[in-house]
């Protein structure tokens, strides 16, 4: 058992190396495939990793009007953080508020003479508020409708239907990217396990007569699939770990414009990826493993009927 | 030790191979099967492999019913039988010793054992010098020479060569048909498969003549009757 398993590989390798050229391409083609596939699971979590950022970027922000208590600002924000949709709520004093306003103001000299004229901070306290899915702010803006908020919340109306409308476009536009790239992912995944089958197929159709005499002096189907599943194998295991080689120099040098382009957002896909360096390692090698693996056994069955 | 009993193989589009074909062959013998193109000798050779199934009527080699064999027994069927082929088939990225080592291999033999009896076999077929070059690298009477010693390294009782002289030239054709008449001296049995009138009558061994499928003629000590 164990000196035909250990012939099994010994032919394997023996397989790889001895058909060199044939077993570069097929790595080659492997990688190809491999990296496109990459490529495109990349741009897919930089995408979600995107949509996620954007999301979190949408709050909803509740004035107050001056008179309201904090106290009775903070109490409303426990009653608003009860409700299933609500993600978080930031609470701001009327301090904070006036804060905000100086550090946007471009004559800052006009606020501050504005605010010595009144005597006293005219901004009343608010809430900031991040909902869990973009949907949600549509219920929240509902539940601020309610006459008893309405009463002490400061320019309501208009501006939540405002808001509502720029929500719900965004919402739809981020289901619809969604959508988009899983088909996208889908549709290259399809097209790298057929270009693989098929690579794998052309390298085992060139050794069919090598099988046919294999089978001819004596040898089992199981003897002569063994060496092609170790080949197929090795072709995956080089493929994959390739692949890895090279995505991390690549996402090295392209970081800086990632950086850039992503600019004031939370992502680092370089980061991503060294974080996860083993995970895409192991996910690359089960995939190009597996689907040369996968390949070699169906394409190698025609030639066994000898 | 090969019996066919009233065996018919038919192609497709009604090509006959063999019809209603009756041979007795006898451990230790050594028969020439002889004919044209399309008389059916490869078809018979194929059949004592299982490389083809009868469609009808029985074959037995070695006391083993092979008519209805299962496709997991072909493989140890073969390993009872020597083959030789007309093309060499030898593994072509394997050295020689390795491709006469693969046939031990197959059948699980230990490594030892097959590290000393491989040079021997080579030995006998003169080619203990050149084991470790790749089947390119030497001739055509040298590779058929290999396949010998591959076909003869698990000590066969049976031998079917199918033309193993049709690729050689007249010397190493008479060097290849001298090396399977000492086989058969040894008390294998040969089952040669050829079309060279001159090998057959020089041999003067029994021939069976096949002709569009049907045994024609059947005799001991013959000559190429076509």
């Amino acid at each position: 058992m164990f000196v035909t398993l250990w012939r099994m590989i010994t032919f394997g390798f023996q397989n790889f190396f001895r058909n060199i050229w044939l077993s570069l391409i097929t790595v080659l083609i492997v990688v190809l495939n491999l990296f496109l596939m990459s490529l495109v699971s990349g741009l897919n979590v930089v995408g979600q990793q995107t949509l996620t950022a954007v999301r979190q970027k949408v709050d909803l922000s509740v004035y107050f009007i001056p008179t309201t208590s904090e106290q009775r600002v903070d109490q409303i924000r426990q009653e608003l953080l009860r409700k299933p949709e609500v993600q978080s709520i930031r609470l701001i004093t009327r301090a904070e508020h006036l804060q905000e306003l100086k550090k946007s103001a471009v004559d800052k000299g006009l606020v501050d003479a504005a605010i010595d004229a009144l005597g006293d901070n005219p901004l009343g306290a608010g809430l900031v508020i991040t909902s869990k899915t973009l949907d949600g702010y549509g219920a929240i803006a509902n539940t601020l409708k309610d006459p008893k908020y309405q009463s002490i919340i400061e320019d309501t109306g208009n501006n939540f239907q405002t808001n509502q409308t720029v929500i719900s476009r965004l919402s739809l536009i981020v289901n619809r990217v969604q959508v988009a790239t899983l088909w996208l992912t889908l549709l290259f995944a399809v097209i790298a396990i057929l270009m693989v089958f098929n690579t794998i197929r052309v390298a085992i159709y060139s050794q069919r007569e090598e099988i046919g005499i294999m089978k001819l002096v004596g040898a089992s189907d199981a003897f002569v699939r063994g060496p092609f599943v170790i080949t197929s194998l090795l072709y995956g295991l080089v493929a994959s770990i390739l692949v890895t080689a090279v995505l991390v120099p690549i996402l090295s040098l392209t970081n800086p414009f990632f950086a850039q382009f992503f600019a004031g957002y939370d992502i680092n896909v370089l980061g991503y990826v060294r974080e996860h360096l083993w995970t895409i390692l192991g996910l690359e090698v089960a995939v190009g493993c597996g689907l040369s693996v996968i390949s070699s056994l169906f394409a190698i069955g025609r030639y066994l009927r000898v | 030790m090969v019996t066919f009993e009233h065996v018919t193989k038919t192609y497709q589009r009604r090509n006959v191979g063999l019809e209603d074909v009756s041979v007795n062959i006898e451990a230790g013998e050594f028969v020439s099967i002889v004919g044209q193109s399309g008389s059916g000798k490869t078809t018979f050779a194929k059949l004592i492999i299982a490389e083809e199934k009868a469609d009808k009527g029985h074959i037995t080699i070695g006391g083993w019913n092979i008519t209805h064999i299962k496709h997991h027994e072909i493989p140890t069927l073969r390993r009872q039988i020597g083959v030789v082929f007309q093309d060499f088939k030898l593994l072509p990225k394997k050295t020689l010793f390795e491709n006469v080592a693969f046939a031990l291999e197959v059948a699980g033999e230990r490594a030892t054992r097959i590290k000393s009896v491989v040079p021997q076999v080579l030995k006998i077929v003169g080619l203990e010098q050149k084991m470790d070059r790749y089947p390119d690298q030497v001739s055509g009477g040298e590779q058929q020479r290999v396949v010998i010693a591959r076909a003869l390294v698990h000590r066969p009782k049976l031998l079917v060569a199918d033309e193993p002289t049709g690729n050689l030239d007249s010397i190493n054709a008479q060097e290849i048909i001298a090396l399977l008449k000492k086989i058969n001296e040894f008390g294998t049995t040969v089952v040669l498969v050829t079309h060279n009138r001159e090998i057959v009558n020089m041999l003067h061994k029994r021939v069976i003549t096949l002709d569009h499928g049907h045994v024609i003629a059947d005799q001991q000590a013959g000559k190429y009757l076509l």
